[in-house]
Protein backbone atom coordinates (compact mmCIF):
# COMPACT_ATOMS: atom_id res chain seq x y z
CA UNK A 1 0.00 0.00 0.00
CA UNK A 2 2.97 2.61 1.02
CA UNK A 3 5.00 1.34 -2.25
CA UNK A 4 1.87 2.28 -4.44
CA UNK A 5 1.28 5.61 -2.59
CA UNK A 6 4.90 6.40 -3.15
CA UNK A 7 4.40 5.90 -6.69
CA UNK A 8 1.52 7.72 -7.13
CA UNK A 9 3.08 10.75 -5.44
CA UNK A 10 6.36 10.19 -7.70
CA UNK A 11 4.36 10.45 -10.90
CA UNK A 12 2.12 13.70 -9.49
CA UNK A 13 5.13 15.32 -9.07
CA UNK A 14 6.54 14.49 -12.29
CA UNK A 15 3.39 15.39 -14.65
CA UNK A 16 3.18 18.52 -12.56
CA UNK A 17 7.01 19.01 -12.93
CA UNK A 18 6.83 18.75 -16.97
CA UNK A 19 3.78 20.43 -17.22
CA UNK A 20 5.28 23.45 -14.90
CA UNK A 21 8.21 23.28 -17.12
CA UNK A 22 6.12 23.11 -20.76
CA UNK A 23 3.57 26.36 -19.71
CA UNK A 24 6.49 28.02 -18.65
CA UNK A 25 8.11 27.55 -22.31
CA UNK A 26 4.71 27.86 -24.13
CA UNK A 27 4.28 31.40 -21.75
CA UNK A 28 7.88 32.08 -23.48
CA UNK A 29 6.70 31.51 -26.84
CA UNK A 30 3.86 33.69 -26.38
CA UNK A 31 5.81 36.77 -24.67
CA UNK A 32 8.89 36.61 -27.03
CA UNK A 33 7.29 38.82 -29.58
CA UNK A 34 6.19 41.07 -27.55
CA UNK A 35 7.57 44.67 -28.10
CA UNK A 36 8.70 46.67 -24.98
CA UNK A 37 9.26 48.82 -23.51
CA UNK A 38 5.95 51.00 -24.93
CA UNK A 39 7.85 54.28 -24.41
CA UNK A 40 11.69 52.85 -25.86
CA UNK A 41 13.99 55.53 -26.56
CA UNK A 42 16.93 53.82 -25.77
CA UNK A 43 18.79 50.63 -24.36
CA UNK A 44 19.35 52.67 -21.15
CA UNK A 45 21.14 51.09 -17.99
CA UNK A 46 18.32 49.29 -16.52
CA UNK A 47 17.16 47.55 -19.85
CA UNK A 48 20.75 46.78 -20.72
CA UNK A 49 24.46 44.49 -19.62
CA UNK A 50 25.23 46.87 -17.42
CA UNK A 51 22.52 45.66 -14.87
CA UNK A 52 22.11 42.28 -16.28
CA UNK A 53 19.10 42.63 -18.43
CA UNK A 54 20.20 41.14 -21.61
CA UNK A 55 17.30 41.87 -24.54
CA UNK A 56 16.60 39.15 -26.69
CA UNK A 57 17.10 38.52 -30.55
CA UNK A 58 13.03 38.53 -31.08
CA UNK A 59 12.45 41.45 -28.55
CA UNK A 60 14.70 43.89 -30.14
CA UNK A 61 13.09 42.41 -33.68
CA UNK A 62 9.49 43.03 -32.08
CA UNK A 63 10.77 46.26 -30.46
CA UNK A 64 11.36 47.58 -33.64
CA UNK A 65 8.60 46.18 -35.91
CA UNK A 66 6.39 47.95 -33.49
CA UNK A 67 8.16 51.08 -33.92
CA UNK A 68 8.04 51.51 -37.74
CA UNK A 69 6.12 50.69 -40.67
CA UNK A 70 8.30 48.97 -43.72
CA UNK A 71 6.64 51.90 -45.94
CA UNK A 72 8.88 54.39 -44.34
CA UNK A 73 12.81 54.40 -44.34
CA UNK A 74 13.99 52.38 -41.85
CA UNK A 75 17.11 54.19 -39.68
CA UNK A 76 18.79 51.21 -37.24
CA UNK A 77 21.02 53.32 -35.26
CA UNK A 78 23.23 50.89 -33.15
CA UNK A 79 26.97 51.31 -31.91
CA UNK A 80 28.36 52.20 -28.18
CA UNK A 81 27.89 54.44 -25.40
CA UNK A 82 28.10 57.74 -27.59
CA UNK A 83 25.71 56.97 -29.81
CA UNK A 84 23.13 55.53 -26.86
CA UNK A 85 23.02 59.24 -26.02
CA UNK A 86 24.63 58.72 -22.56
CA UNK A 87 25.31 62.03 -21.30
CA UNK A 88 21.49 63.31 -23.09
CA UNK A 89 18.23 63.31 -21.38
CA UNK A 90 15.93 60.67 -23.26
CA UNK A 91 13.83 63.70 -24.47
CA UNK A 92 16.59 65.40 -25.78
CA UNK A 93 18.43 62.53 -27.09
CA UNK A 94 20.69 62.83 -30.35
CA UNK A 95 18.19 60.66 -31.83
CA UNK A 96 14.95 62.62 -31.45
CA UNK A 97 16.83 65.56 -32.82
CA UNK A 98 17.85 63.28 -35.86
CA UNK A 99 14.19 62.00 -36.49
CA UNK A 100 12.93 65.57 -36.48
CA UNK A 101 15.97 66.41 -38.61
CA UNK A 102 14.92 63.37 -41.00
CA UNK A 103 11.20 64.02 -41.01
CA UNK A 104 8.14 61.53 -40.53
CA UNK A 105 9.38 59.70 -43.89
CA UNK A 106 12.14 57.80 -41.59
CA UNK A 107 11.92 55.83 -38.78
CA UNK A 108 14.92 56.00 -36.24
CA UNK A 109 15.17 53.29 -33.62
CA UNK A 110 18.09 53.43 -31.10
CA UNK A 111 19.72 50.19 -30.87
CA UNK A 112 23.20 51.34 -29.64
CA UNK A 113 24.54 50.33 -26.00
CA UNK A 114 27.50 51.03 -23.97
CA UNK A 115 30.37 48.40 -24.86
CA UNK A 116 28.31 47.19 -27.55
CA UNK A 117 29.99 46.79 -31.54
CA UNK A 118 29.18 46.44 -35.11
CA UNK A 119 29.33 42.98 -35.20
CA UNK A 120 26.43 42.22 -32.40
CA UNK A 121 23.16 44.49 -32.00
CA UNK A 122 23.00 46.12 -35.22
CA UNK A 123 24.46 43.56 -37.41
CA UNK A 124 22.08 41.70 -36.33
CA UNK A 125 18.89 43.90 -36.16
CA UNK A 126 19.80 44.64 -39.86
CA UNK A 127 19.96 41.06 -40.98
CA UNK A 128 16.87 40.33 -39.39
CA UNK A 129 14.88 43.27 -40.40
CA UNK A 130 16.62 43.73 -43.74
CA UNK A 131 13.58 41.86 -46.11
CA UNK A 132 10.82 43.65 -44.30
CA UNK A 133 12.21 46.91 -44.53
CA UNK A 134 13.09 47.46 -48.12
CA UNK A 135 14.57 51.13 -47.45
CA UNK A 136 16.94 50.34 -44.59
CA UNK A 137 20.50 52.28 -43.45
CA UNK A 138 22.24 50.83 -40.71
CA UNK A 139 24.23 53.97 -38.54
CA UNK A 140 26.93 52.86 -36.29
CA UNK A 141 30.46 54.18 -34.36
CA UNK A 142 33.36 53.30 -33.27
CA UNK A 143 36.45 54.43 -32.01
CA UNK A 144 38.85 55.20 -34.90
CA UNK A 145 41.30 52.32 -35.56
CA UNK A 146 38.71 49.60 -33.87
CA UNK A 147 36.00 48.00 -35.48
CA UNK A 148 35.73 44.33 -33.06
CA UNK A 149 35.13 40.83 -34.39
CA UNK A 150 31.99 39.71 -36.27
CA UNK A 151 29.92 38.46 -33.26
CA UNK A 152 30.84 41.92 -31.36
CA UNK A 153 31.46 42.30 -28.01
CA UNK A 154 31.54 39.87 -25.22
CA UNK A 155 28.37 41.12 -23.36
CA UNK A 156 26.26 41.25 -26.84
CA UNK A 157 27.55 38.64 -29.24
CA UNK A 158 24.47 36.39 -27.66
CA UNK A 159 22.45 38.38 -30.18
CA UNK A 160 23.53 36.48 -33.16
CA UNK A 161 22.97 33.15 -31.20
CA UNK A 162 20.08 33.85 -30.66
CA UNK A 163 18.33 35.11 -34.00
CA UNK A 164 20.50 32.30 -35.60
CA UNK A 165 18.89 29.66 -33.36
CA UNK A 166 15.61 31.26 -33.88
CA UNK A 167 15.54 31.36 -38.00
CA UNK A 168 15.40 35.33 -37.52
CA UNK A 169 18.26 35.83 -39.81
CA UNK A 170 18.05 36.60 -43.37
CA UNK A 171 21.93 35.52 -44.22
CA UNK A 172 22.20 32.92 -41.32
CA UNK A 173 24.96 31.42 -42.88
CA UNK A 174 27.30 34.13 -44.15
CA UNK A 175 27.34 35.38 -40.93
CA UNK A 176 27.78 32.36 -38.99
CA UNK A 177 30.87 31.15 -41.07
CA UNK A 178 32.67 34.78 -40.48
CA UNK A 179 32.01 34.18 -36.61
CA UNK A 180 33.21 30.65 -36.76
CA UNK A 181 36.17 31.69 -38.43
CA UNK A 182 36.55 33.95 -35.51
CA UNK A 183 37.25 31.78 -33.05
CA UNK A 184 38.79 32.81 -30.19
CA UNK A 185 42.19 31.48 -29.18
CA UNK A 186 42.58 29.73 -25.90
CA UNK A 187 40.33 27.53 -23.97
CA UNK A 188 38.11 29.50 -21.64
CA UNK A 189 37.34 32.22 -24.44
CA UNK A 190 36.05 29.09 -26.37
CA UNK A 191 34.25 27.66 -23.68
CA UNK A 192 32.49 30.67 -22.73
CA UNK A 193 31.50 31.02 -26.92
CA UNK A 194 30.51 27.39 -26.71
CA UNK A 195 28.09 28.16 -23.94
CA UNK A 196 26.47 31.16 -25.31
CA UNK A 197 26.21 29.28 -28.75
CA UNK A 198 24.39 26.19 -26.70
CA UNK A 199 22.34 28.06 -24.54
CA UNK A 200 21.10 30.36 -26.86
CA UNK A 201 20.24 27.38 -28.64
CA UNK A 202 18.33 25.70 -25.74
CA UNK A 203 16.64 29.20 -25.40
CA UNK A 204 15.39 29.07 -28.86
CA UNK A 205 13.25 26.12 -27.83
CA UNK A 206 12.65 26.47 -24.57
CA UNK A 207 12.08 30.11 -24.53
CA UNK A 208 13.48 30.97 -20.80
CA UNK A 209 15.18 34.14 -21.97
CA UNK A 210 12.64 35.39 -23.02
CA UNK A 211 9.78 34.56 -20.76
CA UNK A 212 12.16 35.57 -17.52
CA UNK A 213 13.04 38.86 -19.58
CA UNK A 214 9.25 39.91 -19.88
CA UNK A 215 9.09 38.83 -15.99
CA UNK A 216 12.33 41.16 -14.71
CA UNK A 217 10.90 44.04 -17.46
CA UNK A 218 6.99 43.82 -16.11
CA UNK A 219 6.12 42.21 -12.86
CA UNK A 220 9.83 41.92 -10.53
CA UNK A 221 13.28 41.63 -10.89
CA UNK A 222 14.46 38.68 -9.83
CA UNK A 223 18.48 39.28 -10.95
CA UNK A 224 20.38 41.69 -7.90
CA UNK A 225 22.53 43.95 -9.16
CA UNK A 226 24.19 46.97 -6.71
CA UNK A 227 22.74 49.87 -9.52
CA UNK A 228 19.04 47.42 -9.06
CA UNK A 229 19.43 47.29 -5.36
CA UNK A 230 17.48 50.42 -4.35
CA UNK A 231 14.55 48.87 -5.55
CA UNK A 232 14.87 45.54 -5.64
CA UNK A 233 12.56 43.53 -6.70
CA UNK A 234 11.04 46.52 -8.54
CA UNK A 235 10.04 45.53 -11.96
CA UNK A 236 12.60 47.45 -14.93
CA UNK A 237 9.78 49.44 -16.18
CA UNK A 238 9.59 51.38 -12.61
CA UNK A 239 13.73 52.33 -13.62
CA UNK A 240 14.02 55.26 -15.65
CA UNK A 241 16.39 55.67 -18.09
CA UNK A 242 18.84 58.23 -15.86
CA UNK A 243 18.80 62.05 -16.46
CA UNK A 244 22.59 62.85 -16.69
CA UNK A 245 23.97 65.42 -14.04
CA UNK A 246 25.90 68.12 -16.09
CA UNK A 247 28.43 69.91 -14.12
CA UNK A 248 28.84 73.70 -15.49
CA UNK A 249 31.43 73.98 -18.09
CA UNK A 250 34.52 75.70 -15.53
CA UNK A 251 34.14 72.57 -13.46
CA UNK A 252 33.31 69.42 -16.43
CA UNK A 253 36.45 68.86 -17.39
CA UNK A 254 38.62 69.84 -14.13
CA UNK A 255 36.96 67.76 -11.35
CA UNK A 256 36.69 64.41 -11.26
CA UNK A 257 38.33 61.49 -12.76
CA UNK A 258 39.68 62.80 -16.22
CA UNK A 259 41.69 61.46 -18.42
CA UNK A 260 45.45 62.28 -18.60
CA UNK A 261 47.40 63.11 -21.73
CA UNK A 262 48.86 59.59 -21.94
CA UNK A 263 45.31 58.33 -21.96
CA UNK A 264 44.34 60.43 -25.01
CA UNK A 265 47.76 59.20 -26.83
CA UNK A 266 47.05 55.80 -26.49
CA UNK A 267 44.20 55.76 -28.84
CA UNK A 268 46.72 56.37 -31.50
CA UNK A 269 49.74 54.97 -29.98
CA UNK A 270 49.88 51.73 -30.76
CA UNK A 271 48.71 52.24 -34.86
CA UNK A 272 52.09 54.09 -35.74
CA UNK A 273 55.55 54.67 -35.31
CA UNK A 274 57.85 57.88 -35.32
CA UNK A 275 59.52 58.19 -39.00
CA UNK A 276 61.86 60.33 -40.28
CA UNK A 277 61.16 64.30 -39.85
CA UNK A 278 58.26 64.70 -38.14
CA UNK A 279 56.13 61.59 -40.01
CA UNK A 280 53.83 58.86 -38.31
CA UNK A 281 54.37 55.51 -40.00
CA UNK A 282 51.78 52.74 -40.08
CA UNK A 283 52.57 49.58 -38.33
CA UNK A 284 51.57 47.13 -40.21
CA UNK A 285 50.65 44.27 -37.31
CA UNK A 286 47.29 46.48 -35.79
CA UNK A 287 46.36 47.32 -39.23
CA UNK A 288 46.29 44.38 -40.55
CA UNK A 289 43.99 43.31 -37.51
CA UNK A 290 41.59 45.83 -38.22
CA UNK A 291 41.49 45.42 -42.10
CA UNK A 292 40.63 41.93 -40.97
CA UNK A 293 38.02 42.51 -39.02
CA UNK A 294 36.55 45.12 -41.09
CA UNK A 295 36.25 42.88 -43.90
CA UNK A 296 34.85 40.12 -41.44
CA UNK A 297 32.82 42.16 -39.48
CA UNK A 298 29.53 42.48 -41.98
CA UNK A 299 28.75 40.73 -45.55
CA UNK A 300 29.19 42.84 -48.75
CA UNK A 301 25.66 43.24 -49.34
CA UNK A 302 25.06 44.94 -46.02
CA UNK A 303 27.72 47.41 -46.40
CA UNK A 304 26.60 49.89 -49.09
CA UNK A 305 23.45 50.52 -46.55
CA UNK A 306 25.76 50.91 -43.69
CA UNK A 307 27.53 54.88 -42.31
CA UNK A 308 29.98 53.88 -40.33
CA UNK A 309 30.73 57.32 -38.17
CA UNK A 310 33.51 58.33 -35.81
CA UNK A 311 33.00 61.15 -33.70
CA UNK A 312 36.06 62.91 -32.72
CA UNK A 313 37.00 63.72 -29.46
CA UNK A 314 36.30 66.68 -26.34
CA UNK A 315 38.64 69.40 -27.98
CA UNK A 316 39.68 70.37 -24.15
CA UNK A 317 41.10 66.66 -24.00
CA UNK A 318 42.95 66.54 -27.46
CA UNK A 319 44.57 70.25 -26.35
CA UNK A 320 46.48 68.06 -23.63
CA UNK A 321 48.28 66.36 -26.97
CA UNK A 322 51.51 67.86 -27.97
CA UNK A 323 51.72 68.90 -31.60
CA UNK A 324 53.36 65.29 -33.31
CA UNK A 325 51.03 63.63 -31.16
CA UNK A 326 47.64 65.26 -32.67
CA UNK A 327 49.01 64.94 -36.09
CA UNK A 328 49.32 61.23 -35.09
CA UNK A 329 45.55 61.03 -34.22
CA UNK A 330 44.66 63.32 -37.28
CA UNK A 331 46.28 60.27 -39.29
CA UNK A 332 44.46 57.73 -37.26
CA UNK A 333 41.03 58.80 -38.36
CA UNK A 334 42.12 59.60 -41.74
CA UNK A 335 43.70 56.19 -41.74
CA UNK A 336 40.94 54.15 -40.20
CA UNK A 337 38.31 55.96 -43.07
CA UNK A 338 40.33 54.79 -45.60
CA UNK A 339 40.49 50.69 -44.25
CA UNK A 340 36.39 51.60 -44.11
CA UNK A 341 36.23 53.31 -47.04
CA UNK A 342 38.10 50.32 -49.23
CA UNK A 343 36.14 47.62 -48.15
CA UNK A 344 32.90 49.24 -49.59
CA UNK A 345 31.19 50.83 -46.04
CA UNK A 346 30.46 54.26 -45.90
CA UNK A 347 32.43 55.48 -43.30
CA UNK A 348 32.56 59.29 -41.77
CA UNK A 349 34.26 61.43 -39.21
CA UNK A 350 31.95 64.12 -37.37
CA UNK A 351 33.05 66.15 -34.53
CA UNK A 352 36.00 68.34 -35.68
CA UNK A 353 34.12 71.40 -34.89
CA UNK A 354 32.14 70.82 -31.91
CA UNK A 355 32.99 72.59 -28.64
CA UNK A 356 33.73 71.73 -25.65
CA UNK A 357 30.52 72.75 -24.43
CA UNK A 358 29.34 69.62 -27.10
CA UNK A 359 31.09 67.36 -24.47
CA UNK A 360 29.68 65.55 -21.54
CA UNK A 361 32.90 64.08 -20.81
CA UNK A 362 36.21 63.31 -23.10
CA UNK A 363 34.11 61.49 -25.69
CA UNK A 364 30.66 61.53 -24.89
CA UNK A 365 28.01 64.31 -26.05
CA UNK A 366 25.74 66.47 -24.53
CA UNK A 367 22.08 68.08 -25.89
CA UNK A 368 24.33 70.59 -27.64
CA UNK A 369 26.72 67.94 -29.64
CA UNK A 370 24.00 65.55 -29.92
CA UNK A 371 21.87 68.44 -32.23
CA UNK A 372 25.00 68.98 -34.04
CA UNK A 373 25.51 64.93 -34.73
CA UNK A 374 22.61 64.93 -35.99
CA UNK A 375 22.38 67.82 -38.07
CA UNK A 376 25.83 66.16 -39.45
CA UNK A 377 24.35 62.93 -40.29
CA UNK A 378 20.77 63.83 -41.23
CA UNK A 379 22.19 64.54 -44.62
CA UNK A 380 24.63 61.54 -44.78
CA UNK A 381 21.36 59.03 -44.29
CA UNK A 382 19.33 60.82 -46.92
CA UNK A 383 21.89 60.27 -49.55
CA UNK A 384 22.50 56.62 -48.55
CA UNK A 385 18.57 55.93 -48.42
CA UNK A 386 18.22 57.37 -52.06
CA UNK A 387 20.95 55.20 -53.07
CA UNK A 388 23.97 57.23 -52.78
CA UNK A 389 26.74 56.91 -50.27
CA UNK A 390 29.29 59.30 -48.38
CA UNK A 391 32.99 58.60 -48.69
CA UNK A 392 32.45 54.88 -50.20
CA UNK B 1 -10.00 6.67 -2.99
CA UNK B 2 -10.43 9.49 -0.80
CA UNK B 3 -10.68 13.09 -0.46
CA UNK B 4 -7.37 13.32 1.19
CA UNK B 5 -5.54 11.27 -1.09
CA UNK B 6 -6.84 13.00 -3.87
CA UNK B 7 -6.18 16.11 -2.42
CA UNK B 8 -2.88 15.12 -1.43
CA UNK B 9 -1.80 14.10 -5.14
CA UNK B 10 -3.15 17.59 -6.35
CA UNK B 11 -0.54 19.08 -3.58
CA UNK B 12 2.01 16.99 -4.95
CA UNK B 13 1.63 18.15 -9.01
CA UNK B 14 1.20 21.86 -7.79
CA UNK B 15 4.57 20.99 -6.27
CA UNK B 16 6.11 19.38 -9.57
CA UNK B 17 4.58 22.34 -11.75
CA UNK B 18 6.47 24.74 -9.29
CA UNK B 19 9.68 22.43 -9.52
CA UNK B 20 8.96 22.62 -13.44
CA UNK B 21 8.69 26.38 -13.46
CA UNK B 22 11.66 27.00 -11.12
CA UNK B 23 13.68 24.42 -13.49
CA UNK B 24 12.77 27.04 -16.52
CA UNK B 25 13.78 29.94 -14.74
CA UNK B 26 16.72 28.13 -13.30
CA UNK B 27 17.86 27.67 -17.56
CA UNK B 28 17.35 31.69 -17.75
CA UNK B 29 19.58 32.16 -14.47
CA UNK B 30 22.54 30.33 -15.36
CA UNK B 31 23.41 32.01 -18.41
CA UNK B 32 23.54 35.19 -16.71
CA UNK B 33 27.03 36.65 -15.25
CA UNK B 34 27.99 36.48 -11.66
CA UNK B 35 28.17 40.45 -12.08
CA UNK B 36 27.28 43.11 -14.48
CA UNK B 37 30.34 44.14 -16.02
CA UNK B 38 31.59 47.16 -15.08
CA UNK B 39 32.25 49.95 -17.53
CA UNK B 40 35.73 51.67 -17.22
CA UNK B 41 37.08 54.28 -19.75
CA UNK B 42 40.46 55.01 -18.80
Amino acid sequence: MSGHTDRARSAALLIGLIVGFCSATLAGWVVSNRPYPADFVRLHKFIGAETNFFPTASQLHALVRARCSPDRTLVLVAGNSIFNGYGETPQGIWTAHLQDDLGSEYCVVNLATALSQIGDIGAVAMDMLRREYPRMVLVTNTLPGTCGPPGGSAQYRYVFWDAYWKGLLNAPDERRRAIDDWAPIGDPLRHQNEEIRLGRGLNAALRFNDLWNYVEYDWLTTVWTTDTRARFPASRRHFADPVPVIPPLAERFTTGRQPRRSDIARFSSSFFEAGEAGAWIERSAPWQSLEKEIAAVLPQEFRPHTLVVMTELNPVHLALLTPPERARHAQLFSSSLQRWRSAGYNAIAVGAGFEPDNYYDYDHFTESGGIKLARELAPQIRKLAAGGGEGS
Amino acid sequence: MNTQRILQLIRWTALGFLAGVVAHYVLYRIGLPLQPFIYVAF
